[in-house]
This record gives structure tokens, C-alpha cells and sequence, in this order.
């Protein structure tokens, strides 16, 4: 009898633990994944995501691409304003690629870190990059793969693996650097070519501010 | 005839899981100081003359009410921080949306389950979780080695006496003192004197949360690893096979919550024996 009620208490602990309560069928089962996240703006933060939308009921579908921007307040405002015009949550999860503005100022760009470390669902081990234009440099069409933030990942671990380009980009390499009083990085710049993104060069960052243009990659 | 089993390695095993336990979860923590690894180290030393300490206090005293009690009041202390630490994790991290008395119900039933089944179920089950423990912890710090550097753990300037007891503290109240409770443990349940096999256990388990402290410290640096709650999952978080594999953290989840599991169901069995003898006496 003991047995018989620890299982069925596991059983039912287990059942509410994974979400199986949500009845199927009454809900499509389109999931919407952030690949990339842009981050541009002066006064206000404008948000540029990256989204791929996977409908797993019907495996035929392509996966779609879509970029949706919104501009606020805080970097919480502007998420929950794209959160707004989807009809699921987003999944940060896998968040591949995040895009810094040369133009954003230090403080913008040190809070951007600190809402990038607090958000559990973003991995530390996201790739930083640096864009003239995030929302022009994500809106368009991937070339090698299903969105542009993992075909910027596939250029970095290329370029990594052919030319022995040591990038020191992902958040918990710059965060780690700071932390320690560093006051300069490196962030891969990356532009949209008629031919997709491309790398161009090096962004140095001084103080958490873009200063120049490191050398020219090939 | 068969030969009565010894559990030798499967008290080992409960020994360094013992010290795991928690402690893995947040070490270092953020008061952890500028030296986390010389606190550590301090640390580790303090647990093995602990352990040494209470041999024979164990030994002698054991049949006293008041050691008795202190152990009791001890060992429900250790559990209910294990517990608190692992559904503090689990609340934050694994399972944010639940409610956190689904996830505080879930963790007691089954560390209550476990506390009350027969001595050698929890030995057998620390046999088989140190084993992957072991494996896990292993693996995530080979897989991490490419991204470590050797700067991070770099002292750049010897640490004044007040600089060394605040890097100490969190290992000693983690690590250390935890290690009082093994002999005792050892002694009330297997009824024998037994030393290696416990030191053993003891050993091994301070090396494999070297092995975790290493792994946060040369990725993120004592600053960056002082501020992040759970190092060892952000750690592992940014392991990546390929592109297919990535986010693969989900298995320190599970590692996480057998070792608190474990700890938490021993420290309750160890107090309930322990003041029901005490009562006795």
C-alpha cells in the first residue's frame, strides 16, 4: 500500500512537473527561438530579434526567419514589446549571437551586460559582435544555415578553425574582463554584403565605448 | 557460506558525496574574497584534521548523550541547508515558473523516502552517483579546457591575514566542518571503527570540488565567479561539442540534485539516530 501510494504521488508530481496538464490539440505547438539579438540606440534601447519559428506537429515545414524590432525604456520594455505581437513566449535559450551598436554609449552598453548576466535563459557562452546597424545586419535572408545569428556563429568557429583567429568574444570572456579592471576588448565587426554577413574586421572597445577599427581581415 | 559484505567502497563513495553535496552547487561563493583557491586549500587541510580530530572523540564519546545531541542538531542543520540550496537552485534555474512548494514537496518526499530506507539502499546509491559524479565532473572539465587561462588563478599580490579568513570562511563552513559528521556516521551505522575507507571518501571528494573550483575559476575568474550564484552550472553552460551539442548543463542539473538529494537523506537519518540514541542513553 505504501509502494502503491509513493508511485502514485511520483506519477502525478512527475506529470505536472513537464507541462503534460496543456490538453493536445488545443494549441498549435509553434515554438519561436531567438537566434540573435541586436542592441542599438541612443536616448531609448531599440531591440532587434532574431526569431526562427519551428512548428514541430508538422516536420514538412520549414523553419521561418523573421526580425522584429521594438524600441523602449529599459531592455525589459522592449523585450516584452516584441513578447507582445507573438502568440507563445520566446525561448532565449538558444540565443546564439548578440549584436552591440558601435554607436551605443558605455552605459548603455554596460547595462546590456548586466541584463545579459541576470537572464538566466541567455547562455554565457553567447558570441558578442559589433554592427554599424544591428536590425540591418540581421535582417535578411541566411545564406548557410537556418538563421543569420548561427550563420555569424559558423563564420566565427570557421574562422577560428581555418585561420587560427583567436576570438576572445563570448560574454563570459568580456564580462570576465571587466570584472577584472580590464578597460579594453575586441568584438569581431561583422557587415551585410550583397553575398550575407561577412566579417570586416576588428571593433576595439575602450571603457565599454567603441573607439576604432582593428585590422582587416580577409 | 557468502562472506558479509564490507561496503568499503560504497562508504567511501557516501563520503565524497558527503563533501560534494551542496557545496558544489554554489562554490565559490560571492564572499569567497579575492583567493578562493588558497581558502580552498586551507579549507581542505581544516577537513582532514576535522576528520582526524573527531576519530577518536567519535570513538570514545560516542555512547554520551551530549555528543549525541550536537551531532543531531548538527546533522538536521547540514540538511536543511542542502535542502534549501538545492531547491533555491532548482527554483531559480531549473524549474522557475513552478510553484516552490512543488519543488520544496518533491525534494522532501523524496529525501524523507531515502532517509527511511535500509542503510545499504543509500550506500548502493552513493556507489553508483559517485560514479558519475565522477564521470560528469571529469568530463565538463576536459571539455572546458580549451577556454581555460591560466591568469585567472594568477595572485597578484599576497593577501593580508583579514583576506585569507574571509576567502576561508565559505570553505570552512562548507567543506570543512561537514567532515565532523563522517566518523560519526561511520561509527553509528557500520558499528565498526573503520578509517580508510571514510578518509578515502574524504579525499576523494575534496578532489573533485577542486576539480569544480578549478573549473569556475579559470573560466570566469575569482571576480566573475564570486558574483555568479551557481559557478559550476555556468561553467558547464558554456561547454559546447560542435554545433549540435550546446547548453548542456541540463546534466549538472541532475548531478546537482542526486548529490544534495543524498547528503540531505543521510543528514536526516544521521540526526534521527543519533538523538534517538541520545534519548536512549
Amino acid at each position: 500500500m505504501k509502494r502503491l501510494i509513493i508511485s502514485v504521488l511520483t506519477a502525478f508530481l512527475c506529470v505536472m512537473l513537464v507541462g503534460c496538464s496543456t490538453p493536445v490539440g488545443t494549441q498549435n505547438d509553434r515554438r519561436f527561438m531567438v537566434t540573435a539579438l541586436g542592441f542599438s540606440g541612443k536616448d531609448n534601447i531599440t531591440l532587434t530579434a532574431e526569431l526562427v519559428t519551428v512548428n514541430s506537429e508538422s516536420a514538412e515545414s520549414e523553419p521561418r526567419t523573421q526580425v522584429l524590432t521594438y524600441t523602449a525604456n529599459s531592455i525589459n520594455e522592449a523585450l516584452n514589446g516584441i513578447l507582445d505581437s507573438l502568440s507563445r513566449p520566446m525561448l532565449l535559450e538558444h540565443c546564439g549571437v548578440i549584436v552591440i551598436d558601435t554607436a551605443l554609449s558605455a552605459e548603455r552598453f554596460a547595462k546590456i551586460c548586466d541584463y545579459c548576466f541576470k537572464e538566466n535563459r541567455i547562455t554565457l557562452s553567447v558570441y558578442m559582435i559589433a554592427a554599424e546597424n544591428p536590425k540591418a545586419l540581421l535582417d535578411g535572408e541566411p545564406l548557410y544555415s537556418s538563421a543569420v545569428g548561427y550563420d555569424i556563429m559558423g563564420i566565427i568557429g570557421q574562422k577560428s578553425e581555418t585561420e587560427k583567429m583567436n576570438f576572445t568574444n563570448r560574454y563570459f570572456e568580456i564580462e570576465s574582463g571587466r570584472e577584472k579592471g580590464e578597460t579594453a576588448f575586441s568584438l569581431p565587426y561583422f557587415r551585410r554584403g550583397e553575398d550575407g554577413v561577412r566579417l570586416v574586421g576588428t571593433a576595439v572597445f575602450e571603457n565599454d565605448k567603441f573607439t576604432h577599427m582593428s585590422e582587416e581581415p580577409k | 557460506m557468502t562472506a558479509k559484505p564490507t561496503y568499503n567502497k560504497h562508504l567511501a563513495s557516501l563520503a565524497a558525496i558527503f563533501i560534494l553535496g551542496d557545496a558544489v552547487i554554489v562554490l565559490p561563493t560571492s564572499n569567497s574574497g579575492d583567493y578562493p583557491l588558497l581558502g580552498f586549500f586551507i579549507g581542505t587541510l581544516a577537513a582532514i584534521l576535522l576528520y582526524f580530530v573527531s576519530l577518536p572523540v567519535t570513538n570514545r564519546f560516542i555512547g554520551k548523550s551530549i555528543l549525541l545531541i550536537l551531532t543531531g542538531v548538527y546533522a538536521f542543520y547540514n540538511a536543511g541547508f542542502s535542502f534549501i540550496r538545492c531547491t533555491d537552485f532548482a527554483d531559480k534555474i531549473l524549474l522557475p515558473k513552478t510553484p516552490g512548494f512543488l519543488i520544496a514537496a518533491v525534494f522532501i518526499i523524496a529525501a524523507v523516502y531515502l532517509a527511511t530506507r535500509r542503510q545499504d539502499v543509500i550506500l548502493k546509491l552513493s556507489l553508483i552517483s559517485a560514479v558519475i559524479a565522477v564521470m560528469a565532473i571529469l568530463l565538463f572539465f576536459m571539455l572546458s579546457f580549451k577556454d581555460f587561462k591560466a591568469e585567472n588563478i594568477a595572485v597578484q599580490s599576497f593577501p593580508d591575514f583579514g583576506g585569507i579568513i574571509k576567502s576561508t570562511k565559505p570553505f570552512f563552513l562548507n567543506i570543512s566542518l561537514p567532515a565532523l559528521l563522517i566518523p560519526v556516521y561511520s561509527r553509528l551505522f557500520t558499528e565498526e571503527k573503520r578509517i580508510c575507507a571514510p578518509f578515502a571518501g574524504l579525499l576523494s571528494g575534496l578532489t573533485l570540488e577542486a576539480v569544480c573550483l578549478l573549473e569556475s575559476l579559470l573560466l570566469f575568474g575569482a571576480p566573475l565567479a564570486e558574483r555568479i550564484e551557481f559557478p559550476l552550472a555556468a561553467a558547464v553552460s558554456t561547454v559546447t561539442v560542435g554545433q549540435l551539442f550546446t547548453r548542456m548543463d541540463g546534466i549538472v542539473y541532475c548531478l546537482f540534485f542526486i548529490l544534495a538529494l543524498i547528503k540531505t537523506a543521510v543528514c536526516m537519518k544521521l540526526a534521527f539516530a543519533s538523538l534517538i540514541k541520545a534519548k536512549n542513553c
